[in-house]
């Protein structure tokens, strides 16, 4: 009885120590290297901030881009050139106003 | 023709009509993805009338925007995305349905324009008699 005793406090004990060790959330040993918990958490927890330092980056730029104002069709003035000063709207050069349109059909090469 | 739009006597619109194939159609995208940016006209002269023809490969494209301080990484986005590409699309059906043929074609107040600069520059000074005349009446 005192050896059935025994037994069930050695392997409760061994549970214990297991579920400690292993199963619990710990770093799982590979090739039967021995690993260091507190160097992989350490790694682990540098190689996650960077990821979310990336992708706070990544999400800045992104919002930078988009909070930049495309209006595709906004009215300028050409300021270089033979034709600076004319007002434009991205393909249309001269006065809005301008009683004739002149259309050129065209490829660059 | 150019003192035809600068006296606001006519305006000019340029409309690609691509018939020498993929450069031509690069060409007219990066165009357009300067033209989000408000450079349309750098780009077309750079293409057009500088024929500066690094810039009709990306890499060149690329040179071009950083030289007219776009932001180069929404026009590689745009280029490489083909963002405007219904657009070119939609102008060249639009310029077949119209006759187009061939390049330069000009089109005068919807009219089929001159074959000759001086010949074009009689037609626009013409309507746009006509349209005072119009208007007066």
């Amino acid at each position: 009885m005192r050896f059935a005793r025994g037994l069930l406090a050695s392997g409760l004990a061994l549970g214990v120590l297991l579920s400690a060790c292993g199963s619990g959330g710990g770093p799982e040993q590979q090739d039967g290297e021995p690993v260091s918990t507190g160097t992989v958490r350490s790694e682990r927890e540098g190689r996650e901030a960077s990821i979310m330092q990336q992708q706070e980056s990544a999400a800045e730029a992104g919002q930078s881009e988009q909070a930049e104002p495309v209006d595709v069709d906004a009215p300028g003035v050409i300021d270089f050139g033979h034709r600076e000063g004319l007002p434009f709207t991205r393909n249309v050069v001269g006065d809005p106003e301008a009683p004739v349109l002149i259309v050129e059909y065209s490829d660059f090469q | 023709m150019e003192e035809l739009i600068s006296t606001g006597i006519a305006r000019y619109e340029y409309r690609h009509f691509i018939i020498f194939g993929a450069a031509s159609q690069f060409a007219a995208m990066a165009t357009e993805c300067a033209g989000d940016q408000g450079a349309w006209w750098e780009f077309h002269d750079a293409y057009l009338l500088k024929a500066q023809a690094r810039s009709f490969t990306r890499a060149g494209a690329l040179e071009l925007a950083r030289d007219e301080g776009l932001n180069v990484g929404r026009f590689t986005q745009c280029i490489d995305n083909e963002e405007h590409r219904d657009r070119l699309l939609q102008m060249q059906q639009q310029a077949i349905a119209d006759g187009i043929q061939g390049t330069p074609t000009f089109r005068i107040n919807g009219q089929p324009g001159a074959r000759s600069l001086g010949g074009i520059i009689e037609q626009v000074l013409a309507a746009a008699e006509a349209a005072e005349n119009q208007e007066g009446s």
